[in-house]
């Protein structure tokens, strides 16, 4: 046997460096060692993919190596501890202990405070072949880990155990959602790695989920509420609700209904904590959270605030929430809102401390500026659940980045060799998905073996450099090839372990895999069910898949249960009995009837001592069994291949255990596939056909697998299984494919599988273009005006696809639409109206088609224009509402306050406003904003005025579409004091009804005012009707017009939009018709 | 003129005891000369019948030697191949007998040795005693006239 150095080498506690090595050579630094390293090495569960801790013990004289001032010093004591604390610290490390006279305590070099330096040091045990050389150069790394125990077992020696990093997947708790760092400069966290979140409002899912189609289908981003931003005081920012995007369909709103209030506090509740007002901030911006009784506050739910116009995000919990103004609530209460509490009341964000620079934000904000909304539970809960939609090795990538393990193919380690993260990706099907929904934190390991390393097929082991290598732990059917071997001239001992054990606990009987199918909530007719916050179901789909002679040997049922639900990268559709199947088509040959286990002892210069555990070998000691004859004495059945579950290092080689993995032959035949495009649907589907299928059927205990990709060029990777077809009922007709985005570019290949043999080589790929798909044309719009415009578009010959509606603030196409869209509206729609619009503003509206199938969208067809600054016609202002003070002498339920009578226009007014001011010199003085009132309600309290002063009142409406009305001063009034009688008696605010009688050339409207024919002429409050003409931009019946009917021309081959209005009294009521083209 | 020649990487050495000038004579050769030939691997035993069953790893081809008459000016010489093949290294083998057979690929025998002995102190002379196997799987013999 050559010669075996061993040294072990410890890390300083940055890993920059060599703290200090104990070898075991001869004239070598720090020659201490003293007996040969021993410990386990890993071990890999094939079923779950666990990896079983290595772990390596090394022993090391303590001898003298010195003295100092304070005693003598050996070779391991003298690492033991820091260097202790040069100060004195206080028992909280709040600070310092000083002297008198203000001075550090000094501490001696007695280490009185020293502590213990040496755990979770990196280190690492080593073996040269000639004390020179090490590793990497030459020899071997037994451990790459950390230091997890340092033992004095005698009183001149210690024992050091180097272990891997696994324990920190054993304790950390993931998904957490935990912030822990600053995604401004580039850092990861949970936040940044998995960003999809289901939100409790603003949502329903951060960045959406699934497959991005229409919100019927699926769950959207909506971009979050809309809230414009007020100020900024004390770490805290104010933001004053715009507009909700809400299920089922998140179409905008900028009034929320009052059941989904409900809803929201449905859910708020669980997060709410009634806390004390800030009486620091000023201003009115900030009186929701300063003049109330208590502030509804959600501290466990976080705002996440993002700019449209840029990437910049900040984060904090919500301090102020739909708490009432100006009530003090009993404590510990709290109710339903109404929509006018959300309309009303201002959100109160405490900032992140990394979002706050001294006093300010940061990024800083713009006041008025209008910023998208979204809360989450702080920490992932189901309420606002964690979702993933990714390849299950890219999922533990994630986890291992986050914790800071490094493995092979991230950044810092790229690689494309055997067990990277491109390779195992390779290995399980580069498009393969797992649409997760996390309700809970998970500790780390559990979920990466029951949720990705069992179902899934693949585990990470540590290299040499202490980093992870992603390994397939099954599926090694999908490789055909193995190159590794072990032969009698590579194995060592003349009394070797048993080489052949078959044990009944490794038998597997069958699987039972669950799988949580996600889909879109769908409203059921007439049902009252209130959508979930993020529009998601969840279902359950357990399946079992037993095995054919289940009841001849002993029952082994393995269970999976995946958080979500595995597809292709191209569906987003689960095939539960797909996934099972590729599962079991391993398991099956390899564990059904038990699988026979090896144990190989071999030479530490033999090319087979660098596998490692996962790795596949061609074993063909000779008296290892193949089929009923021993390798050695039948030439014919050559070797078996085996994959090496456990490495143990010894100094004259690696032991390694290793379990069957079948033949090493391969089927007689292969298959070979055309491709067209289907004669049913060339647009989305393609069509295969196995040309030599009647051959292939007379192979016994076979089957044809068949796997599908679409792409501009031809696959480098595996594609997405579509069908395995068991002779002798392999097709011979063409067989479609699922539908796909239309015009895509669809490939297919195939393979044989048969009974004990590895799978023949995939037949190239072969391909086929789909018919084309083209997106709306002719984009334009009309009749735009300050708040509206019309958009029309052409489909063409289109008219099976629905058309979705995008519009985006600016000229320049977002490179997202996904957050912009309005509506999706049925096939064969050609125009649609935009409002809510403001005035002297840039927009882009896209249109593009749906395509239902597939939950895809066309490329998107697009328009620019600009707002008017204000608008043709009359009446674009809010019917002007009228208010009156009550007479509180005169009813006993109003002993207080200033009780207010409301009218407004039936139907019209969203919400009044309601200012207060002083009275100055008989003079109203500066009026302020003292609630945002229903449209519906019909009076309003003022709590506040004291008995015996006076303040001014003034009103006003607020609608939607049009601009506010004009200020109504109802006048001043002293609380307790009320005048005793109305000055001003209610008036009658109009109602338009009108119908249309079409002739062949023209239209005819016939009208009335509440229910007066004609309507009204009333020269002192004024009345009667007016008409624009919105296609053409002009008034043509002017304001007050009262004889009815009036008649319109019909135009020639375009449809007309009209709009009529009615006025009296200062009020106002609004209607659109369509005048069709004659 | 039976040697043992080998190079353990600080030269060829060629181990003898100073006699092969007498090519004829007693001491030019290897004395105790005991040949053995063992299949190596596991064997067991019917418990009815008491027949062997054995499994062959390999089979064995060697012989325990011995080489005396060393003067102790080979000292430095003996020590080297006695730390050569207890560190795994191979050995030639030249008996020096009537067919001159060499055996150029030896190694220490499984649980074999290699020993010096003092064998006479008066005249200081050494002997050294070797068991070693022949890797080319071909028996070791020795057959002096």
């Amino acid at each position: 046997m050559p010669n075996r150095y061993y040294r072990l080498r410890v890390r300083n506690a940055a890993d920059t460096a060599d703290a200090f090595t104990f070898t075991s050579v001869r004239g070598g630094t720090n020659p201490y060692l003293v007996e040969p390293p021993s410990g386990d090495g890993q071990e890999v569960d094939l079923l779950t993919g666990a990896v079983r801790t290595g772990a390596y013990q090394v022993r090391v004289a303590d001898a003298v190596v010195g003295t100092d001032d304070l005693g003598t010093i050996r070779t391991v004591t003298q690492y033991l501890y820091d260097a202790g604390f040069g100060d004195l610290l206080k028992e909280d490390d709040s600070g310092f202990i000083l002297l008198e006279n203000g001075d550090n305590i000094i501490v001696s070099s007695d280490y009185a405070y020293a502590r213990p330096d040496l755990l979770s040091r990196r280190a690492f045990i080593e073996m040269s072949p000639n004390g020179t050389d090490w590793p990497p150069t030459d020899g071997a790394v037994w451990m790459a880990g950390y230091i997890t125990n340092i033992t004095q077992d005698t009183a001149i020696s210690y024992t050091f155990t180097i272990s891997d990093s696994r324990r920190v997947e054993q304790t950390q708790r993931v998904f957490t959602w935990a912030k822990k760092t600053n995604p401004q400069v580039g850092e990861t966290d949970e936040v940044t790695e998995f960003p999809q979140r289901g939100c409790i409002f603003g949502g329903p899912v951060i960045g959406g989920f699934g497959a991005k189609v229409g919100s019927t289908t699926t769950a959207i981003d909506s971009g979050g509420w809309e809230f414009s931003y007020l100020g900024f005081q004390q770490g805290i920012a104010a933001f004053k609700f715009e507009a909700a995007y809400i299920p089922p369909d998140y179409n905008r709103v900028t009034s929320v209904p009052g059941p989904y209030i409900n809803t929201l506090w449905g859910t708020l509740k669980k997060y709410f904590l009634q806390t004390s007002p800030v009486k620091s901030v000023t201003g009115g911006d900030f009186d929701g959270l300063r003049d109330v009784g208590s502030v509804y506050s959600f501290p466990d739910v976080i705002a996440v605030i993002t700019d449209p116009t840029s990437t910049d995000v900040w984060r904090g919990s919500i301090r102020g929430f739909l708490t009432p103004k100006f009530v003090n609530l009993p404590a510990g209460s709290f109710g339903a809102s109404t929509p006018s509490q959300l309309a009303t009341t201002s959100l109160y964000v405490t900032f992140d401390p990394i979002n706050v620079s001294g006093s300010s934000p940061t990024p800083s904000l713009t006041v008025g500026k209008v910023y998208r909304i979204r809360a989450v539970s702080r920490e992932v809960s189901p309420d606002a659940p964690l979702y993933l939609d990714l390849h299950p090795a890219d999922i533990a990538a994630k986890l291992y980045s986050i914790i800071n393990i490094p493995y092979l193919g991230d950044t810092n380690n790229p690689s494309t060799a055997t067990g990277s993260l491109t390779w195992v990706k390779q290995q399980l099907g580069p498009t393969l998905r797992l649409a997760a929904r996390i309700t809970e934190p998970q500790l780390m390991a559990d979920f990466m073996e029951k949720a990705l390393f069992g179902p899934f097929g693949f585990a990470a082991r540590t290299n040499t450099s202490g980093i992870k290598e992603f390994f397939v732990t099954r599926r090694l059917a999908s490789s055909t090839s193995v190159a590794a071997t072990i032969t009698d001239a590579d194995l060592r001992g003349d009394q070797p372990p048993a080489i052949y054990s078959l044990d009944e606990s490794t038998a597997v009987t069958g699987f039972n895999i669950t799988q949580r199918l996600l889909t879109p909530w769908i409203q059921i007719q007439n049902s009252t069910e209130v959508p979930p916050a993020d529009n998601i179901v969840e279902q359950a789909v357990p399946k079992e898949f037993l095995f054919g002679d289940t009841t001849t040997y002993s029952t082994r049922i393995i269970s999976y249960d995946l958080p979500g639900m595995v597809h292709d990268e191209g569906t987003f559709q689960a095939q539960p009995d797909l996934f099972g199947a590729s599962v079991l088509a391993d398991a099956q040959w390899r564990f059904t009837r038990g699988a026979p286990i090896a144990e190989l002892q071999v030479l530490g210069n033999s090319s087979a001592a660098s596998l490692q555990i996962g790795d596949e070998v061609a074993v063909s000691a000779s008296w290892y069994p193949n089929r009923n004859y021993r390798i050695g004495e039948a030439p014919t059945v050559g070797p078996r291949a085996m994959q090496i579950v456990r490495r143990d290092e010894t100094p004259e080689g690696p032991n390694f255990k290793l379990v069957d993995s079948g033949l090493l032959q391969q089927p007689t035949l292969s298959p070979t596939v055309t491709i067209a495009a289907s004669g049913e649907d060339p647009r989305r589907r393609a069509a295969f056909t196995i040309t030599n299928a009647g051959l292939l059927n007379s192979l016994g205990d076979a089957s044809v697998t068949v796997q599908y990709a679409t792409g501009a060029s031809s696959p480098t990777e595996d594609g997405t299984p579509f069908a395995a077809y068991d002779t002798p009922f392999v097709p011979t007709a063409a067989v479609l494919l699922p539908p796909v985005i239309p015009a895509s570019k669809v490939w297919v290949r195939a393979r044989v599988v048969q009974k004990g043999l590895r799978p023949s080589a995939w037949t190239a790929w072969t391909s086929v273009t789909l018919t084309s798909w083209s997106a709306p044309t002719s984009v334009t719009t009309d009749y735009v005006e300050n708040k509206s415009a019309q958009l029309l578009w052409s489909i063409g010959t289109n008219t099976d696809d629905q058309v979705e509606v995008y519009l985006a603030p600016g000229s320049t196409a977002p490179s997202d639409w996904t957050p912009y869209r309005l509506n999706t509206l049925s096939a064969g729609t050609t125009r649609t109206n935009l409002i809510n619009l403001t005035g002297s503003t840039n927009y882009i509206a896209g249109v593009a088609f749906r395509d239902v199938i597939t939950n895809s969208r066309s490329s998107i067809a697009t328009a620019t224009f600009t707002t008017l600054s204000t608008s043709y016609f009359p009446g674009t202002a809010a019917g002007r509402p009228f208010a009156q003070f009550i007479n509180t002498v005169r009813d006993v339920r109003f002993l207080s306050g200033v009780p207010i009578a409301l009218y407004g226009i039936p139907g019209r007014p969203l919400y009044f406003e309601l200012q207060r001011a002083p009275n100055v010199s008989g003079s109203p003085g500066t009026y302020a904003t003292i609630a945002r009132i229903d449209g519906f309600e019909t009076m309003y309290v003022d709590q506040l005025p004291v008995d015996g002063v006076t303040y001014w009142y003034r009103i006003k409406a607020i609608e939607l579409l049009v601009d506010d009305s004009a200020w109504l001063t109802i006048g001043s009034t002293t609380a307790g004091n009320v005048p005793p009688d109305l000055i001003i008696p209610p008036q009658v605010p109009p109602t338009i009804n009108y119908s249309l009688y079409l002739t062949a050339t023209q239209a005819i409207v016939s009208f009335d005012i509440n229910g007066v024919a004609g309507g009204v002429n009333n020269s002192v409050n004024g009345g009667g009707i007016w008409i624009g003409d919105l296609s053409a931009s002009a008034l043509i019946f002017p304001p007050d017009y009262t004889s009815s009917p009036v008649t319109l021309a019909r135009a020639v081959g375009t449809d007309s939009l009209f709009t009529i209005g009615a006025r009296r009294d200062g009020f106002e009521d609004r209607a659109y018709f369509t005048v069709p083209a004659q | 003129m039976a040697t043992i020649v080998f190079n353990d990487g600080g030269g060829s050495v060629t181990l003898d005891n100073g006699t092969t000038a007498i090519s004829s004579g007693v001491g030019s050769r290897f004395a105790d000369w005991v040949p053995f030939q063992r299949p190596i691997g596991p064997r067991v035993t019917a418990i009815g019948t008491g027949v062997p069953y054995q499994f062959r790893f390999r089979t064995d081809y060697g012989a325990s030697f011995s080489m005396t008459d060393i003067p102790n000016t080979k000292m430095a010489d003996m020590l080297r191949c006695q730390a050569w093949l207890l560190n795994g290294g191979g050995v030639t083998v030249n008996t020096g007998d009537a067919s001159s057979r060499s055996y150029t690929t030896c190694y220490l025998a499984p649980d074999g040795d290699v020993t010096i002995t003092l064998q006479d102190k008066n005249v200081l002379l050494y002997s050294m005693s070797f068991t070693l196997i022949n890797s080319a799987a071909a028996a070791m013999l020795c057959i002096y006239d």
